[in-house]
């Protein structure tokens, strides 16, 4: 111990610039050869660093060190980091940085902006139409599209499937993959590529539809067009009428044509065109798009209740939780644990909500006390968490999914990080913490979503892997001081219980959003099998 | 700011802000001087945001911001460092290494730290709360209490040990078994 404090003495000396070329030279080589010293020595800058950050109290002078203070005011804890360097990014970040431009060098005078976000909220709409529903959509881009949202002007492009869009200005477009859409306003858009069929409205006229071969203004009526991969174009009526004009000629009135309800043409990119006859049936309409989606739908949903059945069964399950509602007992989260024992989770504040299929249940947690405690009994070498949630926002700097009380060793927090990352945080040993974490997960198009997550925990492959909807997101190497059996016991889900001392902010971990199923595997579940619970489960 | 621009700088700072406390410990490790090391972090932050790509993953913001800050300590010594005494570069690897596998053990310590603070004697409170004001010269500090600097310093030094094992203490308590 001694040689500890004199190895200590001999820090702070160099620290504080009394050091000679000597000592100098034995910390360098203390730092060189004994990792625990450089642990040391991080760990003694460590809490410098800290004190340095700690709020202060506001009326401090300076005069009289030991004047009595006024209480500490912990609300600047978000932004004490940012002190140091304010100034300079404060200089950088000019425009519409509300919140940064208020701080200035002195704690004494950083103003709150509100306590979890940096970055006031912009209030403004600039969509045009609503996307209102979709079926069966493939493509690059279409992972972040989520119905209900508003689409403001621009490019949409997939591969396959239908979306329904309802414009702004009242008409109503549904549109059959492959696509390639330009969206210029509430009434205008390009169509590059892709089998079309619009309903407008009387209070809609006028509604225009530019194709490569021609431009094509709506009179109040139902029509088709289908745009080709460089081939001819077709226009369809199905009701009212519809003005066509060549394309780029400016609706040249020499170029004018009407079509009628009945009738269909064909146009050439050269701008020929033919009479053929209208095919009502090859263009879907919103009611038709609306089955299609129902029926897909009622099989999505027999395919999981199929899968959940299987896992009945599946001798790897040590907690398995469906999130379906019993009407008798509603306070009660059912589920089934190792060799077909009931597993109950008692619900605390949570209400009952739609899940992922309007016919099934889901759990939403909201408020600061919502929770679920569980009991997972045994020890595992290797562990699976699996689960199908909705994250509606990062309001915590770690959000629960499932976290053990307090945080022993060996006992994983599983949640995600206010920054959108997977979080899988082990104490290896009483000093030895390490999250293993993905990359940001979650940005502003993934909340609200229903998504999938899975991390393993695999001890023959010494490895911690995380996967979004069915994918590898991340694989981290354990640390070398991991190597114990793991246990659950006591857990809550969307919470956590029993945090450890009294943290304030950093305890408070309450999830917001939703949750539909939650399963716990015994062991170690391979890339494929991640994807297939993944695949049989998406909405 | 357009669109564009509010998502490149929010991605910025939620990268940056995750990295923040380490990259400052990795910065001090090297440089004693307090005072030094913040204006090297600010160098750093202001080289991070300038060549900022939004498109790079967590990882790879990291390995390139520790590279930044490893340059800047580097520029920093060249030519300004009051300090004749100079690390060797292996000690910058090892240092950023040592760092990252430490990071959350050390974040979890910082937390308990402030906890910690609450806990030492009022007279000791007070005196490491004036002594990390900003802007207070340990110095001048000393002169006022009636001390000599070389007093002061081993004083601030001994309350930092307490607080260390104060925190050491916490984390353990916290893995209750």
């Amino acid at each position: 111990m001694s040689q500890r404090k004199t190895q200590l003495e001999m820090m702070r000396r160099c620290l504080d610039g009394e050091a000679n070329d000597e000592e100098f030279a034995r910390l360098e080589e203390l730092l060189r050869n004994d990792p625990d010293f450089r642990e040391d020595y991080l760990r003694y800058l460590n809490v410098d660093l800290a004190l340095a950050a700690l709020p202060q109290p506001t009326s401090r002078r300076s005069h009289d060190p030991l004047q009595h203070l006024e209480e500490q005011k912990s609300a600047w804890r978000l932004f004490r980091g940012i002190v140091g360097w304010a100034a300079a990014i404060g200089l950088l970040l000019l425009a519409g940085i509300h919140v940064l431009q208020s701080i200035d060098g002195k704690r004494g005078e950083i103003r709150t902006a509100g306590e979890d976000t940096l970055v006031p909220e912009d209030v403004n709409d600039s969509g045009v139409a609503v996307l209102t529903r979709v079926s069966g959509l493939q493509g690059p881009t279409t992972t972040d599209w989520r119905v209900g949202e508003t689409i403001p002007p621009g490019t949409m492009a997939w591969d396959e499937g239908l979306l329904q869009l309802e414009f702004y200005g009242g008409a109503t477009v549904v549109v059959e993959g492959p696509a390639e859409l330009e969206i210029i306003d509430e009434s205008r858009v390009v169509c590059l590529l892709g089998r079309l069929r619009a309903h407008v409205p009387e209070l809609a006229r006028g509604f225009v539809v530019l194709a490569p071969s021609f431009e094509l203004v709506d009179l109040g009526t139902e029509f088709g067009l289908n745009v080709s991969d460089g081939g001819a174009d077709e226009i369809h009526v199905f009701d009212g009428k519809i003005e066509l004009f060549d394309a780029e000629s400016n609706r040249d009135l020499t170029t004018r044509r009407e079509l009628n309800a009945g009738d269909a043409l064909t146009v050439d990119r050269d701008g020929s065109s033919k009479p053929i006859a209208a095919r009502d049936a090859d263009f879907v309409t919103p009611m038709r798009l609306s089955q299609i989606s129902d029926a897909r739908r009622q099989e999505q949903l027999g395919d999981w209740r199929a899968f959940r059945d299987s896992l009945r069964d599946d001798p790897r399950v040590v907690a398995y939780f469906p999130f379906e509602r019993s009407e008798s007992e509603d306070r009660k989260l059912i589920g089934h644990g190792a060799n077909g024992s009931t597993l109950t989770g008692a619900i605390v504040g949570c209400e009952w909500s739609e899940g992922r299929w309007s016919e099934k249940s889901s759990l939403q947690f909201k408020r600061p006390g919502d929770r679920v405690r569980i009991n997972v009994p045994g020890e595992f070498a290797s562990l699976t968490y699996s689960t199908w949630l909705r994250v509606d926002g990062l309001d915590r700097q770690y959000n629960s999914l499932l976290l053990t009380d307090g945080f022993d060793k060996n006992s994983p927090h599983w949640q995600i990080h206010q920054n959108g990352c997977l979080v899988l945080g082990i104490r290896h040993a009483k000093t030895r913490i390490h999250g293993y974490k993905t990359d940001s997960i979650f940005n502003l198009f993934r909340l609200g979503q229903w998504v999938h997550l899975a991390t393993v925990y695999d001890a023959d492959q010494a490895c911690v892997k995380h996967y979004v909807n069915g994918k590898l997101a991340k694989r981290e190497p354990l640390q070398k001081a991991a190597g114990d059996m793991l246990k659950i016991g006591n857990a809550t889900i969307g919470n956590w219980s029993v945090p450890t001392m009294r943290r304030r902010k950093f305890s408070v971990r309450n999830f917001n959003g939703c949750i539909d199923e939650l399963i716990v595997f015994g062991k170690a579940l391979d890339d494929q099998e991640v994807r297939r619970i993944y695949q049989v489960g998406r909405p | 700011m357009d669109e564009g621009d509010r998502e490149q700088h929010d991605q910025f700072l939620r990268l940056f802000m995750e990295h923040e406390e380490a990259l400052r410990l990795f910065v001090r490790s090297l440089l004693f001087n307090q005072e030094e090391s913040r204006e090297v972090m600010q160098e750093v932050a202001i080289v991070l945001w300038r060549k900022f790509d939004a498109s790079l993953d967590i990882l790879s913001f990291r390995r390139w911001a520790f590279g930044v800050a490893k340059m800047e300590v580097l520029s920093f010594r060249r030519d300004r460092a009051r300090d004749r005494l100079i690390f060797s570069d292996d000690i910058a690897e090892l240092m950023e290494r040592t760092v990252l596998q430490q990071a959350d053990t050390l974040e979890h310590e910082r937390i308990a730290l402030e906890d910690c603070v609450g806990k030492l004697p009022a007279d000791q409170r007070e005196l490491v709360n004036t002594a990390y004001e900003p802007g207070v010269k340990k110095n001048d500090m000393a002169r006022e209490l009636g001390w000599t600097s070389m007093a002061l310093y081993k004083k601030l030094h001994r309350i930092r040990l307490l607080l260390m094992e104060c925190v050491r203490r916490e984390l353990a308590l916290e893995g209750r078994s």
